[in-house]
């Protein structure tokens, strides 16, 4: 009995090695999994990075796939999850000049005041 | 200091002899020529097997790995000589295998060019390898070299590529060697938990009909004592995979034989009566379960494997036990009950009298007619009285010799498994003969399979390597024919064999080699190859159209099995 046809994402920590992105996506390709966004990231940890990769498939593929990324030598983790709304609760804090600021509002409010006259 | 300012081809030399390598299956070219160069220099300390093409080296090395347990190392050039030993490298994946190859590489400023002999080794082998590496500086070779042989032989063994460029062989640098044990994102060995060994204990202490099949983690977790222990002191019968043959002495008493498509009627049918199934150190290849969806059903599954991938991958576990199979095996035995299980082990009986009546002493035993595949490696293994290391290559003759070989000693059989190689046998018996020299090493290989490495008996010639080959000569394609016999309404496509004269082939290379066609010239025949150390080779002609039998059909339920082409065995009748 084939199982349902899902998106799933999963998240990969591993180590910043050459080539490697290619030997992931093989792990997909191979078990027919097309991969539909894939966003990559360092982490607070010195050389490994974060890769979230969505795709559709059925869940034994991908749990199977994600075994395979975990036998990879330089892969850290890596695990998944059903759909591909992931919430990553962020906070950043970014240091600013004041005159930066003032552009970039005084910018913005003249692109929305063209918006307006233009459509008037 | 100045003297340890040396190349990177001397600092690749040095981390090898470090690491305790002592043998190199290799074939030089143009890209690994610094090393060949300073390989002259090391003479004392490499011996190097020069084979005849690439695809020999491989084979040659995984031969020697799984006959000793060490790391086979092969060392070959770029552009064809890489991708030459790409099937070996697969093979050695697939069979977990510890091989290092080296392969020279063109320099880096050519790298992404199409320079002359190019290839994209890292890509080509990303998959197919546990690790693989480019080193283009110097610099990195000592790193490399020992994460290298730390990555192939530890926790499930594996094939690692390194990929040298020209720039890194040539480069200087003040070379310090520094071993590598530890590796942050990689866990060799988990340690099993304690939760999963008391549960596995506690369903085994309640198993009324318990079976064990165990595969090659025994042998490569050198846990053969472990498991004899366990199944003795849990009075649990045993089926091996192909790999796992000569883990557990075959006149053990708990040795019900081989599992899988060509195994023995008793386990295969025990599979599926079983109520609790051990599985230690395999991966329920479909060779071995035949349809997954009617695979021990009814019994509760514990899986031992030291790869956290293999359990529950195929087989819906009830305990799976993530762990090296002698830790796992040695806590499980401490934990579980003496039993015997008398009826359950006697209840084996039945399926094995059906076997030697229909398939074994028809095999083993004729009275007449042509001389039957069997009866040479029964042969063989009377003469070696089962203490032979028996290669095989691939197709009839290798289900053949694991059937009907006997093994007293571990590391006692050598078989291309999961990949399926032919051409696998004549090389990988070299690489067990030089690893193992004190052993007689007794090769069975098809007309077909010895003639897709043929050319390996000029490393037989040139390193005396004293190999008996046992040609199983029936003209055909035999496995394949068998299936199309069976399967495709006798339509012999492609599987006729013209064959070359064997013994002409052998008296160039300056081997001796017999010509045995009559049933009673087999035994001294057989008996006069094993009775020195040096090359011999036997060409049998044997019965063209016999087939592997007992047999499960592809895709069929392991408890459907055929005893010829005609009858099915009829269990539950």
């Amino acid at each position: 009995m084939a199982s349902e046809c899902k998106r799933y994402s999963v998240i990969i920590y591993t180590e910043n090695q050459i080539g490697l992105l290619s030997q992931f996506s093989n792990i997909f390709t191979r078990r027919g999994l097309s991969i539909w966004s894939l966003m990559a990231l360092p982490t607070d940890l010195q050389g490994i990075h974060y890769l979230t990769i969505v795709t559709d498939g059925e869940e034994r593929s991908i749990r199977n796939a994600v075994l395979h990324l975990e036998s990879k030598i330089d892969v850290v983790k890596a695990f998944f999850y059903p759909g591909d709304l992931i919430a990553s609760p962020e906070e950043s804090i970014y240091k600013l000049s004041e005159e930066k600021v003032k552009d970039f509002i005084r910018e913005r409010t003249e692109e929305k005041q063209n918006y307006l006259n233009n459509n008037r | 200091m100045e003297k340890d300012r040396i190349n990177g081809s001397e600092a690749l030399l040095r981390c090898l002899a470090f690491e305790g390598v002592d043998t190199v299956f290799g074939y030089p070219g143009g890209q690994i020529m610094p090393v060949y160069d300073k390989l002259f220099d090391f003479k004392d300390r490499l011996r190097h097997i020069l084979v005849r093409h690439e695809q020999g080296a491989i084979h040659a090395a995984q031969g020697y790995a799984r006959a000793t347990g060490k790391t086979g190392v092969v060392l070959v050039t770029s552009g064809p000589g890489a991708t030459n030993v790409i099937t070996g490298i697969m093979d050695a994946k697939v069979d977990s295998t510890p091989v290092v190859v080296i392969a020279g590489q063109v320099s880096n400023s050519a790298l992404g060019t199409d320079a002359f002999q190019e290839a994209d080794l890292i890509g080509m082998t990303g998959s197919i390898t546990k690790w693989n590496y480019q080193v283009r500086d110097a610099k990195d070779m000592a790193w490399a070299v020992s994460r290298a042989f730390f990555i192939a032989r530890s926790g499930r063994p594996g094939p690692v590529v390194l990929d040298v460029t020209k720039d890194a062989q040539n480069g200087m640098v003040d070379f310090q060697f520094k071993e590598c044990g530890f590796i942050r994102s990689y866990i060799p060995c988990p340690k099993p938990s304690d939760e999963s060994i008391a549960e596995a204990a506690m369903l085994l202490n309640q198993a009324e009909r318990p079976f064990v099949v165990f595969g090659q983690g025994v042998t490569l977790g050198g846990a053969e004592e472990e498991l004899r222990d366990f199944l003795h002191k849990g009075g649990i019968p045993a089926g091996s995979t192909l790999l796992g043959l000569s883990a557990l002495a075959s006149d053990d008493p708990l040795f019900m034989g081989m599992i899988g498509m060509h195994g023995c009627i008793a386990p295969n049918i025990k599979t599926n009566e079983c109520d609790v199934l051990v599985a230690v150190g395999m991966r329920f290849d479909d060779r071995v379960t035949g349809t997954v969806s009617t695979y021990a059903k009814q019994a509760k599954i514990i899986h031992i494997d030291i790869d956290p991938c293999e359990v529950g991958k195929i087989i819906p576990v009830d305990v799976g036990i993530v762990g090296d199979a002698k830790t796992v095996l040695r806590e499980l035995t401490g934990r579980i009950a003496r039993h015997e299980h008398k009826e359950w082990i006697e209840s084996f009986k039945a399926c094995r009298k059906v076997e030697q009546e229909k398939v074994i002493d028809p095999q083993v035993h004729p009275h007449e007619g042509f001389i039957k595949m069997g009866e040479v490696v029964d042969a063989v293994a009377e003469a070696s009285h089962g203490k032979a290391l028996i290669v095989t290559d691939v197709g009839q003759n290798q289900m053949i010799a694991a059937r009907y070989s006997r093994f007293m000693e571990g590391r006692s059989f050598i078989s291309s498994g999961g990949l399926g190689t032919m051409g696998f046998g004549l090389p990988a018996a070299i690489g067990a003969k030089i690893g193992a020299p004190e052993r007689r090493v007794c090769l069975f290989v098809g007309d077909g399979g010895i003639q897709m490495t043929i050319e390996e008996l000029g490393t037989i010639m040139q390193e005396k390597a004293g190999v008996k080959i046992f040609i199983l000569n029936n003209n055909w394609l035999g496995n394949v024919r068998q299936w199309q016999e069976l399967f495709f309404k006798k339509r012999y496509s492609q599987t006729r064999m013209l064959n070359p004269d064997y013994a002409g082939i052998a008296s160039a290379y300056g081997i001796r080699c017999s010509v045995v066609s009559e049933r009673e010239a087999l035994a001294g025949e057989v008996e006069a190859a094993l009775s020195d150390d040096a090359p011999a080779i036997l060409d049998i002609h044997v019965d063209e159209e016999d087939d592997v039998m007992p047999m499960v059909a592809p895709g069929k339920p392991i408890t459907e099995i055929m005893l010829n082409g005609k009858e099915m065995y009829g269990y539950g009748k």
